[in-house]
């Protein structure tokens, strides 16, 4: 195995349960989540040599991620078709799953701003720095957005 | 930030945490799977007794096609019941209670290539399995029909319908669930 695949295998090694559960979590999907965790990989392995510094790997791989995700929406029925769904699998969880499936439920009800901050914010250990350069925003703005995620997500969860 | 914010966050951190991640199937580089690619159109190509042949089953399958195989491999252990199936007939072409075109193992949503759609699977006595990717919008994808990687697929594309992909290992079965979707 050359010095790249080695590289990319410690990516994939390191990095494929943030960006599931990341994915996951965005969309609400877990299959549509591996089936972007995997485009993420194969785009990431095709552009491997726009990776500056080794040390933001998960930065950069989650603002693949992000874009694919954002494609996704893009393609995504209605949300009451998903609603549906969701409750399906509602029906099937575990009573211990209640409240992670709550959190999924809750999580796509918010707008994508709001959503993806809380994602990246509780899956990651970025700091609000590496978090504003991975969603594209101010510095300044994270930590306000963040409040105001945080708040539409209690509310949500009826914990306001 | 409130200390109850604090534990709110922890909560919800530990939940999204443990999230349960299987491991899934390993990454495949691009390039091994070119690699692959290539070995099984030439496999196709000397199979069909043509040696110009050679290439055009990578080239002829559609990117959709492709996706599609790679999906319904990825869920190829799944079986059971995950969605309605009304809604899934009507994408079928069945009517509400015609039965579906084989003993029914698999029935969910899925999102193909960003596409969403069902992934339906079947199997025919005697014939073997047949996955049915119904799309939930129009694509752009011609009818037609082909092999790859070991799949033999067909794309049913009709007049006022979504298109559906079908995919087997087993001529006769597509065949035979595109006859019976088709009658």
């Amino acid at each position: 195995m050359n010095r790249d695949a080695k590289r990319f295998a410690a990516w994939v090694k390191t990095h494929r349960a943030f960006l599931t559960r990341a994915a996951w979590a965005l969309t609400g999907d877990k299959a549509a989540a591996q089936d972007l965790v995997q485009d993420t990989f194969v785009l990431a392995w095709r552009h491997r040599a726009a990776l500056r510094d080794e040390g933001a790997v998960q930065a950069w791989l989650y603002r693949i991620l992000r874009r694919e995700a954002v494609r996704h929406w893009e393609k995504r029925p209605p949300w009451d078709e998903w609603r549906e769904e969701l409750a399906e699998t509602a029906a099937c969880a575990a009573e211990s799953e209640d409240l992670r499936i709550d959190l999924l439920r809750a999580l796509q009800a918010l707008s994508e701003p709001h959503r993806e901050i809380l994602v990246l914010f509780y899956l990651s250990d970025m700091s609000y720095e590496e978090l504003a350069n991975s969603l594209d925003i101010a510095p300044g703005t994270v930590m306000s957005r963040l409040n105001r995620a945080r708040a539409a997500l209690k509310a949500l969860l009826g914990e306001d | 930030m409130t200390p109850t914010d604090h534990e709110f966050d922890a909560r919800m951190r530990a939940l999204l945490r443990t999230l349960p991640v299987d491991g899934g199937a390993p990454i495949a580089l691009p390039r091994r799977r070119f690699l692959r690619a290539a070995i099984a159109a030439a496999g196709g190509a000397l199979l069909a007794g043509g040696a110009g042949g050679l290439g055009l089953a990578y080239a002829a399958t559609p990117a959709l096609v492709r996706a599609a195989a790679a999906h319904v491999r990825e869920e190829s252990g799944l079986r059971g019941e995950f969605a309605p199936l009304a809604p899934v007939r009507q994408a079928l072409g069945l009517g509400p209670n015609a039965p579906f075109p084989g003993t029914l193992q698999l029935c969910k949503r899925c999102v193909v290539a960003g596409r969403p759609g069902w992934h339906v699977s079947v199997f025919l006595d005697g014939l073997g399995y047949v996955q049915i990717i119904a799309l939930r919008e129009t694509v752009d994808i011609p009818a037609g029909r082909g092999w790859w990687l070991g799949e033999h697929w067909q794309v049913l594309a009709q007049p006022h319908r979504d298109p559906l992909i079908l995919l087997s290992p087993s001529a006769a079965a597509l065949h035979e669930v595109a006859r019976r979707l088709q009658s």
